[in-house]
């Protein structure tokens, strides 16, 4: 790496920490440590945390995915249309037939068919399932990832700890700032924006470095100290990022054509089994979003195309990750942010239904094999067990081992839990 | 177009050409002249129309007009000179040193990105620097302020104001780019604030013929959100806190916010484009309020709330106004001179962009409870500016004036960082600023003539020029560089996209090479002198010659690479990388 005789200010990987946070960083019972310096309390917090090694995928259905169509059919309903149920490797279970490879993996799966909410538009709903909280002017509550990175990413690591795979953007870190906003690689088959080198690495280095000691005798001078300590900060954290042997994460090349082609050549499965590599590589936090759901016109036809790059994907995931010995300390989501309605529209479609809708969960601790919740015979509510979003977000933060009631902190002073009240789900749990 | 950028370009020369021939600036000088006009402005004030309206259709007799008790005002009387006196004194109470003033090549630099939003060329400065004209700073702020690109650059900051607080999750709604030319208009005309004001939060209409509109679109068209965000935005309180509780802090009581918000009750947006077009919004005021807050016991029951205004005592407000004489009613209640928040918002969220040091901070979180820094100055500077009716160039002109404005900067390490206005203090650049920074400083459109050749530009590079301000791409480069202008600058650092941007890019990449078309090629071949080369890069980039140690250290650098073309493509991705290039200085 490049000399360096300013960088001493709080380095870390996603980008620099403010004198303000960081300050505001150290917890009370942190600060009474007297005696360790900030390197040492930085090594114990890591060491710690390394301990625990909690990583989080979510697989984000973009547009509302049909809970009739996937987890909960009712097939020789009206409201069930034409879509047929298969049986599961659970006995007891059944799920759509467009899904045969999750249900052989549905030992490890917890279905939960009793999810319900108020909130009906696309963007009110993506924000509030990504952050438990429903769109404020007021505050900006970060993306769920980005909490979950805050709270367990290793400082030392020199990737990013939460990554974002597809076209949309997702959520913003909101109030934890850009340090923990998402790094996004908008197409799996290609490295992220801008990280390949554009000259070569000696030439690169030579340029930092030159860079570097320009400024020591330059700007440093002139009022710019503190500026120019925070870039460089930004400036190492991004060199070391595009040097590490970690990058190759990026690089789904190395995978056998076997694997690749057991999670599908498709953007989806290309998402997962790039998830899968970047949590290998001590990624805390990894989103793979898919759109496509929306499914006003034609809904079977339209599962039945998602399915065909879903089923593969979602299911390698959760065997390759097993096999890897990985699954216990990976918690994967499969989510979207409404349901759709148990009534089909005149054009074979479905429209939004936030009342009653299925999620899917796998690893981190969850208890497979189960179905939690019911929703009605005609599917038009929650027949037993409701399940809000906050209680969701309360068991994820139970499987990820982080306190929901932790606060964080809003440029105004306010605080802001990391859930707002909900109650886990315990059964996820055994 | 062509004559907005001949006028940057040429930069300074115009500033010769100004003295010789007066009339070219009409009014700019001719001060007498805009005190009259201010003074007419400020009759007409007296009696605000929507009091008048309000007045004759009388709704039920519950109405009289909130600026009963104005005070009379006249012409602004203060001078640059008084606010330095000020801040002198209090230096000198507590013995703090103050930074030198600037050299002109820092000045120029600063004034450019303040006022326009990017930096200097070459040209301007050196013939800035080299002028010995006594009074040239005053008429560079003059000659700037008077500038196209100052309406565009203020307008993009408060596009962005209002953009990074946005509740409506659906951009394709929310037409920004309409809001950002009506606002630059508005500017380009020196419209007062309170005019400005008024519009965008009593505008209705179709988004694309009435820019201001956009606003309420920003907001959802909801109550709640219009009220926090104009109370936050105009009056830099953040009374929306108290949504749902009692507010913790501040005195705003929960039953106030929402007697705020039932002045935007009645606001709805709809979508009027025809299907399968891109949404054009309609936004409409809406008939009498019916405004009603939810219950904290039972939020299933809803109570109702008739309008009222949380400042000044205000009386409450009959329900049975119309929507659009509830929201003209909102802007003359946050725009009123009684209302010392209107102006202290204004002026602090100026006075920080100028000066890197507010008397609040942050800029959106002012508030009775808040203690400002320079108390008794803030409030001469905004007595004077609401005596100006509330005139934006005339705070500009009186801050751009000051000697603690003309201060270098210092690290805020330093007794006289730490001390607000003993210097300026340095911040990261907006996105818009570093996007139009470096379309100059790499010559992106191709104005070769920048370089001090002489040479015209293309007539392909005019065109482009014509055709956009700047390359094409500013929105993907706002998507990885923009940032919330509310953010107090200590908390604006960067970040690894931007770096990877700038460090890896394949426009970066590709401007910077020194072939025989690029600016840097360009250079090289018109110029043998590896020392004038440098200079040039340093102008260009930094708005500064080079120190001898940058000197000394970019001479070894290109003995050490031995390749001339190579080490200076180098050392120019060393410029734009570097944090000054991305620092206001």
């Amino acid at each position: 790496m490049f000399e360096s005789n300013i960088l001493k200010v709080g380095v870390n990987h996603q980008g620099v920490v403010s004198r303000r946070s960081f300050l505001r960083g150290i917890s009370l019972g942190a600060a009474g440590l007297t005696g360790l310096s900030f390197t040492d309390l930085m090594a114990v917090q890591a060491d710690e945390l390394r301990k625990r090694q909690m990583s989080c995928i979510l697989l984000w259905m973009g547009g509302g995915p049909s809970q009739l169509d996937t987890w909960d059919p009712k097939p020789g309903t009206d409201t069930g249309g034409d879509t047929k149920a298969i049986a599961t490797s659970v006995p007891g279970i059944q799920i759509a037939s467009h899904f045969p490879k999750m249900a052989k993996v549905m030992k490890d799966v917890a279905l939960i068919r009793s999810m319900t909410n108020k909130e009906g538009n696309h963007q009110r709903a993506t924000y509030q399932l990504h952050t438990g909280y429903t769109p404020s002017g007021t505050v900006k509550h970060p993306n769920y990832g980005s909490v979950v990175a805050a709270e367990l990413g290793d400082p030392k690591f020199d990737l990013p700890h939460i990554v974002c795979i597809g076209r949309d953007d997702t959520t913003p870190a909101g109030i934890l700032g850009v340090k923990y906003e998402a790094f996004r690689v908008p197409d799996p088959m290609k490295p992220p924006l801008n990280t390949e080198l554009a000259v070569p690495t000696g030439r690169y280095v030579r340029r930092l470095n030159l860079m570097h000691s320009l400024e020591v005798g330059g700007f440093v001078n002139s009022g710019g100290v503190d500026r120019v300590k925070e870039h460089h900060s930004i400036y190492q954290s991004t060199a070391s990022m595009v040097l590490s042997p970690h990058m190759k994460a990026f690089n789904l090349d190395s995978e056998d054509s076997k694997t690749r082609a057991a999670y599908g050549e498709t953007p989806f499965g290309h998402g997962c089994l790039l998830a899968r590599r970047l949590v290998q590589a001590g990624v805390t936090f990894v989103e793979v979003r898919m759109g496509g759901w929306d499914n006003h016109n034609k809904v079977d036809e339209s599962v039945a195309k998602n399915a065909s790059s879903v089923d593969p994907g979602f299911a390698s995931l959760i065997s390759d990750l097993k096999s890897r010995g990985m699954l216990d300390r990976t918690l994967v989501v499969w989510m979207g942010e409404f349901g759709r309605t148990p009534k089909i529209n005149p054009n074979a479609g479905r429209d939004h239904f936030p009342r009653v809708f299925s999620i899917a969960m796998a690893g981190g601790g969850v208890k497979g094999g189960q179905v939690i919740g019911a929703s009605t015979p005609d599917g038009s509510g929650v027949k037993d067990r409701p399940v809000s979003v906050i209680d969701l977000m309360a068991s994820f933060c139970k499987s990820l081992q982080i306190d929901p009631k932790k606060e964080n902190i809003s440029p105004q002073g306010r605080p802001i839990k990391i859930v707002d009240g909900g109650t886990p789900v315990k059964e996820l749990f055994g | 177009m062509a004559t907005n950028r001949r006028l940057a370009n040429v930069g300074f020369r115009c500033l010769v050409a100004l003295l010789v021939s007066l009339s070219i600036v009409g009014g700019l000088f001719a001060d007498d002249a805009a005190k009259s006009k201010k003074a007419a402005r400020k009759t007409e004030k007296k009696l605000p129309e929507i009091v008048r309206t309000v007045e004759e259709e009388d709704v039920d007799g519950q109405m009289r007009p909130v600026s009963a008790s104005r005070k009379p005002k006249g012409p602004p009387s203060l001078e640059s000179a008084q606010i330095d006196e000020l801040i002198l004194k209090e230096l000198a109470a507590t013995k703090t040193p103050v930074s030198e003033p600037t050299t002109d090549e820092e000045f120029i630099r600063r004034l450019y990105l303040d006022l326009l939003g990017k930096i200097p060329n070459p040209v301007s400065i050196r013939e800035f620097a080299g002028s010995r004209m006594r009074n040239k700073r005053a008429l560079l702020i003059d000659t700037l302020l008077a500038h196209p690109d100052f309406a565009d650059n203020w307008a993009r900051y408060w596009r962005d104001v209002i953009a990074y607080r946005s509740p409506n999750e659906n951009d394709r709604q929310v037409n920004y780019p309409a809001f950002e030319s009506w606002l630059a208009k508005e500017f380009a005309a020196n419209k007062p604030w309170d005019k400005i004001a008024t519009e965008i939060i009593s505008a209705t209409g179709r988004t694309d013929e009435n820019g201001a509109a956009v606003f309420a679109v920003a907001e959802t068209a909801s109550a709640v959100e219009m009220a926090g965000e104009v109370s936050r935005v105009f009056l830099g309180v953040q009374i929306q806190c108290a949504q749902c509780h009692d507010h913790p802090s501040d005195p705003w009581k929960r039953q106030q916010f929402h007697e705020f918000a039932a002045f935007f009750g009645g606001v709805k947006s709809r979508n009027v484009a025809e299907k399968g077009q891109p949404p054009v919004m309609q936004v409409s005021a809406g008939g009498p309020a019916h405004y009603t807050m939810p219950d904290l016991k039972n939020p299933e029951k809803k109570i109702a709330v008739a309008p009222r205004f949380f400042l000044n005592q205000a009386p409450q407000i009959s329900e049975n106004l119309k929507g659009d004489q509830r929201l003209k009613l909102a802007a003359q209640y946050v725009t009123d001179p009684d209302n010392p928040w209107f102006a202290r918002s204004f002026v602090n969220r100026v006075w920080y962009s100028l000066m890197g040091e507010g008397f609040y901070n942050p800029v959106d979180d002012l508030g009775p409870t808040r203690t400002p820094n320079s108390p008794e100055l803030m409030e001469l500077v905004c007595s004077n500016w609401e005596a100006s009716g509330y005139d934006i160039r005339w705070l500009f002109r009186q801050i751009l004036n000051t000697a603690a404005y003309q201060r270098s900067s210092r690290s805020t390490n330093t007794a006289a960082g730490r001390t607000p206005f003993a210097s300026n203090v340095p911040s990261r650049l907006r996105g818009d600023q570093i996007f139009d920074s470096l379309t100059h400083a790499l010559d992106l459109q191709h104005e070769r003539d920048q370089v001090g050749t002489g040479k015209a530009a293309t007539a392909k590079g005019e065109m482009a020029a014509e055709k956009s301000k700047g390359p094409a791409g500013r929105d993907q480069f706002l998507k990885v560089f923009g940032v919330d202008p509310s953010t107090p600058n200590d908390d604006i650092l960067g970040t690894i996209p931007q770096a990877l941007y700038l460090m890896n890019s394949a426009l970066i990449t590709r401007e910077i090479q020194a072939k025989p078309k690029s600016m840097l090629g360009y250079l090289l071949l018109t110029h043998p002198d590896n020392r004038s080369v440098l200079e040039i890069l340093y102008l260009r980039v930094l708005g500064r010659r080079p120190t001898d140690r940058e000197v000394r250290t970019c001479s070894n650098y290109l003995g050490n690479v031995g390749n001339r073309a190579e080490a200076f493509e180098d050392i120019l991705w060393a410029l734009v990388n570097s944090t000054e290039f991305l620092s206001r200085r």
